[in-house]
Formats: C-alpha cells, structure tokens, sequence
C-alpha cells in the first residue's frame, strides 16, 4: 500500500475556491443552529439585527459581533453552570471539562456531546499524521488527566491513528522516563515545559535520551515553546527527536493548527473545520497575511458551545500556503502562535514578549531554568532575568555567563535586563504549564 | 479492494450509507446496546462526513 502523507488529502489539497465554498457551506449551518439553539448567539445576532440568512459569502462573518472570553465568563457568573452559550442541557452532553484559567479570568466550564468529543480528536490527527505519527507507533502521554482538557484529545487521537497508547496520569517523572525505556516509546506528547523537565530529571536518573531512548518526536502543545526557535533546538538535541508544536484551546475543543514533517517554520491552519481571521487587536480591522495580528476564531466542531468569532487573545502572522512545501492547501502561522496579546509587558517603553525572552535564554546550554521577574525600583520600571545554570557549570564562569545573557537581551530589545545567577534547583520546576514570568508592579 | 483514489464516489456512497444506517440505529430506544454503541460509531462516523465534506449537521436529537 502507498505510503500516505495526509490524513485527509481530499480537503488538506483543495484548492482555495473549493475550500472557501466548504467553509460557506458550514457557516451557515453553523449560524442557523447557533441562532436557533443557543440563547446567548439569538441575542447578539438580534442585537445587530443579523438573520442567519445574511449569510451569503464569507465577507458577512465579518458582520457577526465578535465574542470574547470576558463574555463568556459573564455568562457563567449571570446563568450558572455554563451560562446561555450552550445551544443543548447539561444532560444531553456527554463529557464535562474546564480550562486551565491561566489566561486569569477564572476556569472556564465547558460541555461536549459525542460528536464534538470526537471532533476534538479528529483535529489532532491532522497534525500528528501529517509529523509522521503512524500505527506502529509507541506513544507515552505525559499528561495529569483531570478536568483539563490538554491532552486528553492527544490520547485519544494516538489511539485513532492506531498507535499503541500510554496514559501516564499519576506517574512521577522517574516512572515515565522509565516507561519511556522499558516501553521503547517512540513519540512523547506533553507540554515542552514537562519536556525539559523530563530531560533534567532523565540526566538526573543516569539516561542519556539521545542516545539511549527510542523517541523520534516530541509532540507539543499548552504553550508556544515548540515553535520558539531557541527552545525547540534545546529539545532537538537534549531528546534527539523532531519536535513538533500542535496548539489548541479549551474554548476551541481541538487542535487550531499543526507543524507538518517539512517542519517550514510555520502551522498550518485546519481551515477545513475552522474559519480563522487575523485582526488589529485596537481596532479590529481584519489584516492580511504577512501581518501581525489577534486570532480570531469560528469552529465548526463544537455544537454545543458554538464558537463564533471568538477572539482568542493569541497572536499570529498569517502566510500562504506555499509558504510550506509539503502540498497543502491550508495557509500557515509563520512562526506558530507567537504569544499572547495580554503576555506582552510594557518596560521603559518597550515591548517585552515573554517567548522573545525565552529564545534567547535557550541559546545557552549552560541554563537549566529561568525566570523573568519585573518590579519597581525607585519608581522606575526594571526587569530582571533569573538564571539557574546546570549544576555542571563552575562558579568561576558565572560572571562571563552573565554578561554575554544581558548583551544578547539588550541587542533584541534596547533595553538593560539585569541578570542574576541562581544556585542550582532554586527555581520552581513545572509540570504542565509554566509561569516563569513575575511581574510585581502589578501587586503595588 | 475498495480505493478513494480509484473511484472517490462510490467509497463516498458507502460512507453515506454507514452514516445513514447508524443514524437509524442510533435511534432504536428498546435495546441499550445497539443504540449506545451506534451512537458512540455515529460520532466518529460523523468526522468523516464532515471531513469528505459530505454532510455537516447537528445530532444532539440522537445524543450524539
């Protein structure tokens, strides 16, 4: 049998007329339900005076009022459990989760039906077939479980693609970096923060994972680490693997994008099954590719929550498809999620990007972890960068390692960044999604 | 052996008439086990509808 690349090729190769004729297609089922079942959508379409018919080619989306997660938030708080989003009742759902509540405003609580569970799964298949997944596979899930949804969706797309599946909810890490072994694991599925941790503890343990281990990729999503430049070169070579970023989001259900085995720089966008937007976050003008921007979403999986414009807060720069050379037909994100609009921080004036700041920490091998700290000093804003190198590193090489971070940093961004080294095992490690960012003016 | 690339209508039919037929035993309300388990099929039949852009609807009426 010949070898398959795509997972769907009918859709992954079609040609941008056929597509948008697809998504127009879905779109207006999608509002017809939508103004039907779900209260709050009735209200917001009437709001605008907008009759599902409106629909008659994509350029209408853009009459639909977007929806935030502030909105969604209210809705819980004002019609607890979940708010009048939901178009059926709790007792016709089928599976219950909620959100990490990282972004701060709370756990957001969602419900799924069968159809939009699968879903979910479907759309990691996409990614994790188009890096080279397949039913020969071994594949260790590196995940708590629980009420996220993380990687839940990750299991059971393993198990679709008919690869054989390790759910490791409960393990310590020695324990799955033994499995890892005993099991001849050939793909990891976690965040890339637990990566580097399993990595730390692995060379802790006496293993050698480049070498010793049989995993060829990592799969990554939670956070944009795989797709920064500095960080995924880190795990390359720390894992000897091809490390691979899939990003998603509670709110979305399923994966939003996927790295391919051309690994161009760049995600593509499952336009298939999402209608994806990019907008000035000021003014909300609709940009164009090569310009930097908030994505917005309307998926065409979840039913039950419909998500119609939600702005995701994540920013992204849209390019063509042929900005990748692997066929399809799905436009990218160069450079995958690139942050989020509510992570950048303002310093003297300048923009300060968390993923910008960890690309450069991530040049330097001798660094095990870090933690970027902003405070006042004197009333005058300051950042400081925390450095924890590994424990192999000699103190006498501590000022050299100093000065050559704060010159990397100042060259990125014109700006003084203090560097402090730190005693090995003195910063906290972490096991799902990292928060290697203090900003302590905000508690003044 | 059937093939898409051979002959992308016809496995096209098939998939319809899977879906269809699920969709009707999903429905049966005296006997759990079929109807449970059509169900849970029904769903993941679904992705392929949708993913051959063949039919694109709401099941909840069915608990799916």
């Amino acid at each position: 049998m010949k070898e398959q690349v795509y997972w769907n090729p009918k859709t992954e190769l079609m040609t941008r007329e056929s597509l948008e004729d697809l998504q127009l297609r879905k779109l207006r089922k999608l509002i017809n339900w939508s103004y039907e079942k779900s209260p709050l959508w009735r209200r917001k379409l009437d709001n605008v005076d907008f009759q599902p018919g409106d629909i008659k080619s994509l350029e209408d989306l853009k009459k639909i009022p977007f929806l935030t997660r502030k909105e969604l938030s209210q809705s819980q708080l004002n019609k607890p459990l979940f708010g009048d989003i939901m178009s059926i009742s709790k007792e016709s759902a089928l599976r219950y989760h909620q959100t990490s509540g990282t972004s701060g405003s709370g756990p957001l609580r969602i419900l799924d039906g069968w159809k939009d569970w699968e879903w979910g799964s479907e759309m990691w298949c996409y990614g994790m077939y188009a890096f080279g997944v397949r039913d020969n596979d071994i594949c260790l899930v590196a995940s708590g479980y629980g009420n996220f949804i993380g990687f839940w969706l990750a299991h059971y797309a393993c198990e679709r693609i008919g690869a054989l599946t390790i759910p490791t909810g409960g393990m310590s890490s020695e324990d799955r970096i033994n499995k890892i072994m005993e099991m001849e694991v050939t793909v990891l599925v976690s965040t890339p923060t637990y990566a580097i941790r399993l990595a730390q503890v692995a060379k802790e343990m006496g293993v050698n994972l480049a070498k010793d281990s049989k995993i060829k990729f990592l799969l990554h999503a939670g956070e944009p680490g795989a797709s920064i430049p500095g960080t995924k070169k880190m795990l390359e070579e720390v894992w000897g693997a091809k490390v691979g970023d899939f990003p998603g989001m509670s709110e979305t259900g399923g994966s939003t994008c996927y790295e391919c085995a051309e690994q161009s720089g760049g995600l593509h966008i499952l336009e298939d099954h999402y209608i994806q937007e990019v907008i000035d976050p000021k003014t909300t003008e609709n940009l164009s590719c090569g310009q930097r921007g908030e994505l917005v979403l309307t998926s065409f999986g979840r039913g039950a929550m419909p998500l119609i414009r939600y702005r995701t807060g994540d920013l992204v720069e849209r390019v063509e498809s042929t900005f990748c050379s692997c066929g399809r037909t799905f436009d990218l994100y160069k450079g995958g999620i690139l942050g989020r609009a509510d992570d950048m921080k303002l310093v003297k004036g300048v923009n300060i990007f968390p993923s910008a700041v960890e690309d450069i920490i991530r040049e330097f091998k001798e660094i095990d972890e870090f933690q970027i700290v902003i405070y006042t000093e004197k009333n005058i804003d300051q950042i400081k960068v925390k450095i924890e190198p590994i424990s192999e590193f000699r103190s006498n090489r501590y000022q050299e390692l100093q000065k050559a971070i704060a010159e990397k940093l100042y060259d990125a961004h014109r700006l003084s960044f203090r560097v402090e080294i730190v005693e090995p095992n003195t910063l906290p490690r972490f096991e799902l999604k990292s928060k290697r960012l203090q900003d302590l003016r905000e508690k003044i | 052996m059937l093939s898409y690339n051979d002959d992308p209508k016809l496995v096209e039919e098939k998939v319809m008439q899977t879906y269809n037929l699920l969709k009707e035993l999903s429905a049966i309300e005296d006997f759990p086990a079929i109807s449970f388990n059509a169900r849970r099929a029904l769903g993941v039949m679904w992705q392929v509808t949708s993913d051959l852009d063949l039919e694109f609807e709401q099941l909840f009426h069915l608990k799916v």
